[in-house]
């Protein structure tokens, strides 16, 4: 029956990627306009969670809407369609474990919202 | 009434553009500019959108309008996704990196 | 009103920073990526002085424009490998 509140979860994503936009952005807005720069770039690797071409290009649009942080490559094994594993540059975060950290919380809430029998995993 | 959100969300949108034009002109390399750009062109330009559709609104103009903001959503997002995979295969330098796994991981795999 | 001349102002202050970082980025990929910026700041100008002047299908012209920016954008990407993929 969790079919019955999938557009409610989409909608409830909705607002909370928009909250994340406006947080990032102030973020980012604030280390252009001070003097001197806060940040600290690099690319991680994050293997997703994701089952599905759509999944993972959703994501990946989502991470790049994201103020700071940039989906720079994918790369996915021959063999399965599983195991997408994708590259992703962020500017605030001090280590890479960090980022990966951000972007599970992103991508648990994606899925959970975009897969009509819900859950992340 | 309208009017006066719509105000409100343009100068919203105004903002994110000029966010990313200042991180244009501030920040060191492509793909901290990409990130910046990637994000004023989707959601600054989608806001702008939505505030001129309350300036004017119609049926019309909003089944336009919901064109306009999935579109740009999704190829302003590809499109800085296609630009900093071909700045990175064109050899553009990363600078004050902190930490890259993609050159490890593209280093393991030539080797 | 007011709101549309402020931002008006504001996305143009931003075209002109964008310009100004197309004639002196230093790398071919950051001129790209600026090129790309000026077209978003173009198609939001549109939009804008679209309510400014009153003009009927601004809409109609934005949605063009928006999907003329994703085709220059990878077209801007393919001409930064040379063509190589």
């Amino acid at each position: 029956m969790t079919w019955l509140t999938w557009p409610v979860r989409i909608v409830a994503f909705l607002l909370w990627f928009a909250w994340l936009v406006v947080r990032t952005n102030a973020v980012v807005l604030r280390d252009a306009l001070t003097r001197g720069q806060d940040s600290t770039p690099g690319i991680a690797r994050y293997d997703s969670r994701c089952r599905t071409d759509a999944e993972i290009t959703l994501l990946s649009t989502c991470i790049t809407l994201t103020p700071g942080t940039l989906t720079v490559g994918h790369h996915t094994p021959e063999e399965s369609d599983v195991g997408h594993t994708i590259y992703v540059h962020g500017m605030y975060s001090p280590d890479a474990d960090h980022l990966r950290a951000e972007l599970r919380d992103i991508e648990g809430r994606l899925l959970s919202a975009i897969r009509r029998e819900g859950g992340p995993s | 009434m309208l009017e006066i959100i719509g105000a409100v969300i343009i100068v919203l949108g105004a903002l994110v553009f000029v966010t990313g034009a200042l991180a244009l002109l501030r920040f060191p390399d492509a793909y901290t500019h990409v990130s910046a750009v990637g994000t004023a062109g989707g959601i600054g330009l989608v806001l702008i959108v939505v505030g001129v559709l309350l300036h004017d609104f119609t049926v019309s103009n909003a089944v336009v309008a919901v064109l306009i903001v999935t579109a740009q959503l999704l190829t302003s997002a590809v499109g800085s996704m296609a630009l900093a995979r071909s700045a990175y295969l064109a050899g553009s330098p990363l600078r004050r990196v902190t930490f890259n796994e993609l050159e490890d991981d593209a280093g393991a795999r030539r080797a | 009103m007011i709101g549309v001349v402020i931002g008006i102002v504001l996305v143009g202050l931003a075209g002109v920073s964008t310009v100004y970082r197309m004639v002196t980025g230093p790398t071919d990929a950051e001129r790209a990526i600026a090129g790309d910026m000026l077209m978003f700041c173009v198609i939001a100008m549109l939009a804008l002085f679209g309510v400014l002047l009153d003009t009927p299908s601004a809409l109609e012209i934005v949605l063009i424009a928006a999907l003329l920016a994703f085709l220059s954008t990878i077209a801007l990407a393919r001409a930064l490998t040379r063509g190589r993929r």
